[in-house]
């Protein structure tokens, strides 16, 4: 079946089975590899998007719930990494491995669409995606810095 | 779509480009001959080449799995070198055999660097330095180097790349007689975090095993045997097939239990893309003969490592006489259990694989490239000279991607169907049919004399040898197991009596290293033990570590022939008492202190931590931990700090993770029964890294088992329940 999808502010069109989930249309049949697979079962969200601006685990997301949302993945959050978000990410040496953290960021995004100046705790108990190497502590600094403007 | 595009195959070898941080990352294969006649190098090591260009390629033999060892080693050439690290590409060595037996692991990449690849490439700023002064008709001795160049003493500068062709001419000096940097040159010398993958993973373009990509590809979700060494029955094949997108559905036969590189028995099945292998993967309703482990029971085996520990095992090291500590001292005695772990990396273990013309290349997240290799060459037939490792990003690694399996399987898949093969475990595979780290039961006696010191010690270590069944030509031929014993051999304290033996064990279940191992339990077990001692003796638990750390003392102990472990009592203290400074030791109102430290041979990194447990509101919450290492020079501080909170949380993650067997089966299928933390789950983690001029050491690992102990330590002393072990419970 054919889907048309707007993802990054690009229309596509995918031939997929409706309950395909995004993650997989985004992976593997539009080449955005940037969204992550973690679990696949919607516990550590590794495969973070917004859809219309709202914090999204892709994977248990089927294709057709996604309906006329505007997707945005970690590659569409800004034209050359500049987001703030991501400024902080770098700035704050965030990444271990950096599997977590396309998704990381994206819940961030979603976070301060809703909130923007969150306290610590505030980050905290909105992100709740899972990290193995243990980069939550300077997730939690650099979203405070991200929405602080430093 | 975030790999290069890849020259064709064939017999010419090539080279892929993928973008990783600030620098691109080279994947090295042989470079194509064409291109290399075409530019002039000079390269007096296979881990440096200049251009004409100006270009400069390092090739590492590290992996990068977030532990910044990319990032370390670029600092130490970039210093050595004197040239800007912005300027040097990184190139992935693959598992081309000119690498030899590549293995990241042990903590070890820095220490390892420091020295041999600080030599290599002051190798070539030396030749440069020789070729300037030839060129100017000057003596070498004196001449400096500064930002890519050789200066004159008159100011004239000949940057490298124009010395390229000259210092190819020149003998290469003996790297042994070459000069190095002083360890000061280089504190303070990391750049804006060159070398590392922050800016690609902030933007989403940095590239993992799961984002490789082929033309023609087929993705692969394999249903695996439950049981370890059983085979399948029977499976419906045609429901696989009738899933939309299903190409191929493929068994494989897997290999005999125990075995090295192991591949359990399984059904494949190949789609055109990962959903579409998974739906008809989930539709083989596969029938299994479990085999001989299909009443494997991990309680049952716990109580059996019990039983074990009543018994003498092999002895790892015995000094002084036990049977002479007075009889008036007193005696503690304490068993400590530990269970089956996962390592469960953020990115699932998976592979690509491209089988054809008696060829077979593989991209693959993993540790140790040339046991991949060695393995495909094996399993496929294949002359070596056919077959080829890369290694891109590890989405963690922790152990897991020292194994070959999954790169095993994507091959065996490929060189059946043909075309390239992406294979992809998913959560469930990972924790169900994955490897563990080894279950094991601690047994720990003490005796403490009328002056509160320890006069005697013996430490029982029963469980499961990894070395048993990956690498059974380092296992002695009464059994012993020398990586079972290092823990025993970086014990410090001065106890003069000391009996420490081991039951290495036949493993039960597929087992290997763990972010430590065998110290992820041995000084987990060390240290809540020590805390026994100090009660016993009514001592303060960090004065009575003090106190068995006299100032001064340097002891040692050699665990295999060559592998001498010393430890030094004042870098203990150093780091004990730098946690105990930072932390307040000694308490506040309402917050329970926990403390341990601990050596670890990597080669020689010494770390302490400070727990606390909130007491307030009924149940005790571990609210903060200070974490304080010495682990020689910090090469990069920010990634050694960022790298000791990486230990502190995977300890306090481990306080609750347990894979346990029922029929064989592992029982935790999700991160729901295997949990991580979440940031509001951890507690303020501070990290302390104490200045020094050693050579670094490594950080990788060495934190894990004393935060663990320091944790454990605090609850005791919140709760007044002694541990036992892990994982909590209630
Ligand atoms: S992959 Fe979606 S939540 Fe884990
Ligand atoms: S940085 Fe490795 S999983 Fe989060």
């Amino acid at each position: 079946m054919r889907h048309g999808l707007l993802v990054n502010g690009e229309r596509r069109e995918v031939e997929a089975d409706p309950d395909m989930p995004l993650l997989w249309v985004l992976r593997d049949l539009l080449g955005l590899v940037g969204t992550k697979f973690g679990c696949g079962q919607g516990q550590c969200g590794a495969c973070t998007v917004l859809l219309d601006g709202v914090a999204t685990r892709s994977c248990g997301l089927p294709l057709s719930a996604v309906g006329t949302a505007a997707v945005t993945t970690i590659e569409g959050l800004s034209p050359d990494g500049t987001h703030p978000l991501q400024r902080a990410w770098v700035e704050h040496g965030v990444a271990q491995c950096g599997y977590c953290q396309p998704g990381m960021i994206m819940a961030a995004a979603g976070l301060l669409r809703q909130q923007p100046k969150p306290d610590a705790d505030g980050v905290k108990a909105a992100i709740t995606n899972l990290c193995r190497c243990g980069s939550q502590p300077r997730m939690v600094q650099a979203v405070l810095a991200a929405a602080g403007g430093r | 779509m975030a790999t290069g595009t890849l020259a064709p195959l064939g017999r010419r070898d090539f080279l892929k480009v993928v973008p990783l941080g600030g620098a691109a990352l080279l994947l090295a294969g042989r470079l194509p001959p064409a291109e290399a006649a075409e530019a002039a190098t000079f390269s007096p090591h296979m881990s440096i080449a200049f251009d004409t260009t100006g270009a400069v390629r390092l090739t590492l033999r590290k992996v990068e799995m977030g532990q910044g060892a990319h990032q370390g080693l670029l600092t130490l050439a970039a210093v050595e070198l004197d040239l800007d690290p912005a300027r040097i590409t990184l190139v992935q060595a693959t598992s081309d055999p000119k690498f030899g037996q590549i293995l990241t692991g042990g903590s070890y990449s820095l220490a390892g660097g420091w020295m041999a690849l600080r030599p290599a490439v002051a190798t070539a700023r030396l030749m440069f330095v020789q070729a300037a002064a030839a060129r100017w008709g000057i003596a070498a001795e004196g001449l400096r180097t500064a930002d890519g160049a050789v200066l004159h003493p008159d100011g004239r500068r000949l940057a490298y790349a124009a010395l390229v062709a000259d210092a190819a001419k020149l003998p290469v000096p003996d790297a042994k007689t070459v000069p190095l940097k002083p360890a000061d040159a280089f504190a303070g010398a990391a750049g804006a975090g060159h070398g590392s993958p922050h800016a690609a993973v902030a933007t989403g373009a940095a590239c993992y095993g799961i984002d490789q990509r082929l033309p023609g590809m087929l993705f692969a979700s394999i249903e695996r045997a439950p049981v370890v060494g059983g085979t399948v029955l029977g499976f419906d094949e045609a429901a696989a097939k009738a899933v939309p997108g299903v190409v191929a559905v493929v068994p494989l036969a897997g290999n005999a239990w125990p075995t090295l590189d192991h591949v359990r028995a399984g059904v494949a099945v190949l789609a055109e893309n990962s959903w579409a292998a998974q739906q008809g993967r989930a539709r083989l309703a596969v029938r299994w003969d479990d085999g001989p482990r299909g009443g494997f029971d991990s309680d049952a085996f716990k109580a059996a490592m019990a039983a074990r520990a009543a018994t003498p095992g092999i002895g790892c090291r015995r000094e002084g006489d036990l049977a002479a500590v007075p009889k008036d001292a007193r005696r503690v005695e304490r068993t400590y259990a530990f269970p089956y772990v996962a390592h469960a990396p953020l990115e699932p273990p998976n592979a690509l694989a491209w089988v054809r013309d008696g060829r077979a290349e593989v991209w693959t997240g993993t540790q140790r490239q040339r046991r991949l290799h060695d393995a495909l060459v094996r399993e496929l037939k294949l002359a070596g000279d056919k077959v080829l490792v890369h290694a891109p990003l590890l989405g963690g690694g922790f152990g897991r991607r020292l194994e070959v399996d999954y790169g095993l399987e994507a091959a065996l898949l490929s060189a059946k169907v043909k075309r390239p093969v992406q294979v992809l475990w998913t959560r469930g595979d990972d924790l169900t049919r994955g490897l563990y780290r080894p279950a094991s039961v601690h047994r720990l006696v003490g005796w403490v004399g009328q002056d509160g010191r320890v006069l005697g010690h013996a430490h029982r270590y029963v469980g499961e040898s990894v070395f048993r069944q990956q690498e059974p030509q380092l296992v002695r031929a009464d059994g012993y197991d020398f990586s079972m014993a290092i823990p025993f051999a970086t014990y410090g304290y001065d106890v003069p009596a000391l009996d420490f033996d081991q039951h290495p064990m036949e493993p039960q279940v597929p087992c290997a290293w763990w972010r430590g191992t065998a110290s992820t339990t041995l000084q987990v077990a060390q240290e809540c033990f020590m805390d026994e001692l100090a009660a016993l003796a009514g001592t303060d638990p960090l004065a009575f570590r003090l106190r068995h750390l006299p100032k001064g003392r340097e002891s040692s102990w050699s665990y295999m022939e060559g592998g001498a472990v010393t430890f030094r009592a004042d870098l203990m203290r150093g780091v004990l008492e730098a946690a105990a400074k930072a932390a307040g030791w000694g308490g506040r109102a309402g917050v329970a202190q926990g403390i341990a430290c601990g050596l670890y041979d990597c080669p020689d990194t010494y770390t302490a931590c400070v727990a606390e447990v909130a007491m307030g509101g009924g149940t005790p919450r571990l609210s903060r931990l200070v974490v304080a290492t010495d682990c020689g020079l910090a090469v990069n501080p920010d990634r050694v700090q960022a790298q000791l909170v990486s230990n502190a949380v995977f300890a306090f993650a481990s306080l609750t993770q347990a894979i346990t067997f029922r029929r064989g089966r592992a029982q935790q299928e999700s991160f729901a029964d295997f949990p991580l933390p979440t940031a509001a789950d951890l507690p303020e983690v501070e990290a302390v890294v104490l200045p020094s001029t050693r050579p670094p050491s490594g950080i990788g690992e060495p934190a894990t088992p004393v935060v663990t102990a320091a944790i454990l330590n605090a609850l005791a002393k919140a709760t007044g329940r002694r541990p036992a072990g892990l994982p909590l419970v209630g």
